[in-house]
């Protein structure tokens, strides 16, 4: 009767996590929420100080400066954070966030192919888990029957040696 | 030295013999729950793979569990640094009965005779075997754990997943073991008073003696001067 409550626990313990994993939505907050409660990107989506401007620059090559500095570059005056949140919301956007820092979600636009290549170690790194994971079931399945089967032996070796 | 063999309060006649006390109980249970946890929060997650973001739910429990589970060892070495350093010792310290131990192992196992088991200690040698594999990858976790949770962006992207592969890998490992545990613990038809002595602490007489004979003669011979 222990035995089998023990295992109903475990059992109940593991729906529930799973269940609730599955079922719970997620933190989210729409890209305009995000902009209501923070006053600056910046805030969340931090750079070093030393080398924002470097790395933003770098990585938004492909716009013209008009179009982060709306204001204050024609005067010639570009001072640090004059880029608006809506300049950044305005191509970083995802309905919802379940977690800012996240990859995936700030990569939610691009395929996955772009950035797990070969060349970057991911492509391997994802092959190995997926065998991984497969292994892992196998190897689990195998003990699993394996126990059952020394199970049944035992009974049987057992009830026999009593007899 | 304390006498870890006392009458039995339902049958005076027959004594049982303490194996556990009460503090190693609760912090067993406490490191069970944690564990638990652990593994099914991070079995939703391993297998669901790509897409590591959602789960949010399971992911936050997951870390929850995780500060429990390096909690409790810490605990336990404050409130009996003796008990903490004896189980580490213990764990490896293997000797010629354990290899005997192997040898006859999966004949007993399968309802061979027991005369062929050779006497063991306060655990067994699979039990240390367990115990490897808990303080093993207990020590992969917490160091693969702590850097994927504390310093994720501080690393590059194929460190961060060939971390959660080691992660994984133990995973696996220490899954595997648990299964064994839990079914050699609860459910092998030899081992009937084990889930027992991890819920009041006693087991009987008859049991040490065939289970951890090397041990049983220590308290009875402790108890006898």
């Amino acid at each position: 009767m222990k035995k089998t409550g023990f295992l109903l626990f475990i059992l109940l313990v593991a729906a529930g996590i799973v269940t609730a994993s599955f079922l719970l939505p997620p933190v989210t907050k729409t890209s305009s929420e995000l902009v209501e409660i923070k006053s600056n990107c910046a805030e969340c989506h931090k750079v070093p100080k030393i080398r924002d401007r470097e790395e933003i620059h770098q990585a938004h090559t492909f716009l013209q400066c008009g179009q982060c500095h709306t204001g204050a570059l024609n005067s010639g005056e570009v001072e640090e954070n004059t880029v608006s949140n809506s300049v950044c919301v305005a191509c970083h956007t995802k309905t919802d966030y379940t977690s800012a820092s996240a990859m995936h979600d700030a990569h939610s636009t691009t395929g996955c192919s772009t950035c797990h290549t070969e060349s970057t170690g991911l492509a391997a790194a994802d092959n190995t888990h997926r065998i991984l994971r497969w292994v892992g079931v196998g190897l689990a399945a195998a003990v699993a029957l394996g126990l059952l089967f020394n199970y049944l032996v035992v009974k049987i070796r057992l009830t026999r040696k009593i007899k | 030295m304390e006498s870890n063999v006392e009458p039995n309060p339902i049958n005076p006649g027959k004594r049982t013999v303490k194996r556990y006390r009460k503090l190693a109980i609760v912090l067993h249970w406490l490191h069970a729950a944690a564990f638990l946890i652990l593994l099914f929060t991070g079995a939703v997650t391993f297998f669901r793979g790509e897409g590591f973001s959602s789960f949010y739910f399971a992911k936050i429990l997951h870390r929850v569990a995780a500060i429990l589970f390096m909690a409790v060892p810490v605990l336990n070495y404050l409130l009996d640094p003796r008990a903490v350093l004896d189980f580490i010792r213990e764990t490896f310290t293997w000797n010629r009965d354990d290899l005997e131990w192997l040898k006859a192992a999966p004949d007993y196992y399968f309802g061979g005779a027991e005369e062929r088991m050779p006497p063991q200690g306060r655990v067994n040698t699979g039990q240390k075997a367990w115990q490897v594999i808990i303080l093993f990858t207990g020590l992969v976790f917490v160091a693969t754990g702590i850097t994927l949770w504390g310093f994720r962006y501080a690393l590059a992207l194929p460190v961060y997943q060939w971390l959660l592969f080691v992660h994984g890998t133990a995973f696996v490992a220490v899954v595997l073991m648990f299964i064994v545990h839990v079914y050699l613990g609860v459910f092998h038809p030899r081992s009937s008073e084990s889930l027992h002595s991890m819920l009041d602490g006693k087991i009987s007489p008859d049991y040490a003696s065939k289970h951890y004979r090397k041990w049983y003669e220590r308290q009875e011979g402790s108890n006898n001067h």
